[in-house]
């Protein structure tokens, strides 16, 4: 995924940044225990976010341990782990497999082949455990794909798009919470997907490829772009709010009002250095 | 619809969305159906309880998504939801709400001077054929202020936020004084306003302030060094 959906440490005490690690370092062991190494290179922000919003919901039993790990060869850390951290190891599986095969298919790029190869027997697994979930994947990518070819359509239908797959995916089971995750899931989808074409501006002025962002115009474009991440992320967090959440809520706020900013102010940065 | 849905969860009607989760998360353990063999009797309960508790969070979040779309609808001038947003009246012209929450401000008798066209997209709108309201729009190549608030809100009607916000600026851009068109642009960002007010608490950096640059090194430092991991890219 994207890896836009990540905390702002700097705003977190230390428990908070300790609590944080010990997620996000389970679900890169859920990612490596389930789905070996190829899996474990998909890990991303984005699925920390889902799993920690599913365990404050649903307030599962947590296993804690301590280990060592080749991307943290240091010292020894402790890792927290629960079913939706297997959850969002399998979720993150099932959408890099089908994002790789879609890149595959676009541009005939041999190494997205072979990433989808390594993936597919994992991915043959997850959608065994998942067969909605990961047809809502395929869908939603298939789709995608298609309005991003089409072009000229404007930003929102590539972003509703992606917005309802990730909605999806944050709505686990069909339950009285299942209305509140989707809906908040698909603004945050719609959120990553603006962020995203924003980050990729440039480059794709650079290369002459199309954003869905560049038809937005106007003359004070910087202003809607930040007005449009402004909205759908408070429409997120309306919904989020809408959740009884106690656990680990403050971290969760932290992200949501925060460390979904810290990409954009980069973005910003760079932007500010080229133009230099 | 419960008539008095903080008595189910045994609150006064003040109570703050906290102690309204905080006794949710209580009597949610106490009559989770598992702990009583299944009995119908606690699934009811929990049903209520859920009713409940839903009802009170949707009456008071209730600006934050189009889901809810009836906000406002009850009150003309009085607030429609606790955060005090209670829609619009109407300006003269106006026809009353229409089905989905009041948004758009049923226009039936025709403005000052307006070209066929540009009626065709109001009766479209008015109609909800939002995709033949856009197509009569796109035809258009005079586009004032007026051509802006109708494309905002034949876009708003088919879901298109992002585009309906980018018209809503531009139509209030153009015309600062007109009150419909800072109503639907209100709308539209109403929900961002109280993110921004809540957002400080959890140090969201303010885009505007030079500070933001000074700090902004450390940011990009700790996002790099912390263990980022790997993303695969899209």
């Amino acid at each position: 995924m994207f890896g836009y959906v990540m905390a702002n440490r700097d705003a977190l005490s230390q428990d908070e940044r300790d609590r944080f690690q010990a997620l996000y370092c389970g679900l890169c062991r859920a990612l490596r225990t389930r789905h070996g190494l190829r899996g474990q290179m998909t890990l991303s922000f984005d699925m920390t976010f889902l799993l920690m919003t599913l365990n404050s919901l649903y307030e599962p039993i947590e296993k804690r341990g301590r280990e060592r790990c080749w991307m943290r060869p240091g010292k020894r850390h402790a890792y927290v782990l629960t079913m939706f951290s297997d959850y969002a190891a399998d979720m993150n599986v099932a959408l890099a497999y089908h994002k790789f095969r879609d890149d595959w298919a676009d541009d005939r790029n041999l190494v997205r082949r072979t990433e989808a190869g390594l993936l597919r027997r994992s991915y043959r697994r997850v959608e065994l455990l998942y067969p909605e979930k990961c047809a809502a994947v395929e869908k939603g990518i298939r789709a995608l794909s298609e309005i991003e070819k089409r072009r000229g359509g404007g930003i929102d239908a590539p972003a509703n798009c992606f917005g309802q797959l990730l909605g999806e995916l944050f709505a686990y089971r069909d339950d009285h919470w299942a209305g509140t995750l989707r809906s908040m899931g698909a603004e945050l989808g719609k959120f990553i997907y603006v962020m995203d074409a924003y980050d990729d501006l440039e480059d794709d002025r650079k290369k002459g490829a199309y954003n869905p962002l560049s038809e937005l115009g106007g003359e004070a474009f910087e202003e809607t772009v930040h007005a449009a991440l402004t909205m759908l992320i408070a429409r997120c967090t309306g919904e989020f709010e809408k959740l009884p959440l106690f656990e680990d809520v403050e971290i969760l706020r932290n992200i949501l009002y925060s460390g979904v900013w810290t990409q954009y102010l980069s973005i910003q940065a760079r932007r500010k250095g080229e133009a230099k | 619809m419960i008539q008095d849905p903080y008595r189910v969860l045994g609150l006064s009607p003040n109570a703050s969305d906290d102690e309204v989760k905080a006794a949710y998360r209580r009597l949610a353990k106490q009559y989770h159906p598992d702990l009583h063999g299944g009995s119908a009797e606690a699934e009811a309960k929990m049903k209520e309880i859920n009713a409940a508790y839903s009802q009170i969070m949707n009456r008071s979040t209730g600006g934050s998504g189009p889901a809810n779309g009836g906000y406002g609808r009850q009150g003309t001038g009085t607030a429609g939801g606790r955060q005090g947003y209670g829609g619009w009246q109407g300006t003269g012209t106006a026809g009353g709400w229409d089905s989905w929450g009041g948004w758009w401000n049923q226009q039936q008798t025709a403005g000052a001077q307006e070209s066929p066209q540009m009626q065709a997209a109001r009766n479209y709108i008015n109609a909800g054929h939002y995709r033949e309201a856009l197509n009569v729009l796109e035809g258009i190549q005079e586009r004032g202020a007026r051509w802006y608030y109708y494309a905002a809100a034949a876009n708003m009607g088919l879901n298109n936020n992002i585009a309906a916000l980018n018209y809503a600026r531009q139509a209030v851009n153009m015309d600062p004084a007109n009150l419909e068109y800072r109503q639907l642009l209100h709308r539209l960002e109403y929900a961002g306003q109280s993110y921004q007010a809540a957002g400080r608490r959890y140090g969201m950096p303010n885009l505007n302030s030079a500070c933001t640059w000074l700090c902004l090194s450390q940011l990009l430092l700790s996002c790099c060094c912390g263990s980022r991991g790997y993303y695969f890219c899209c």
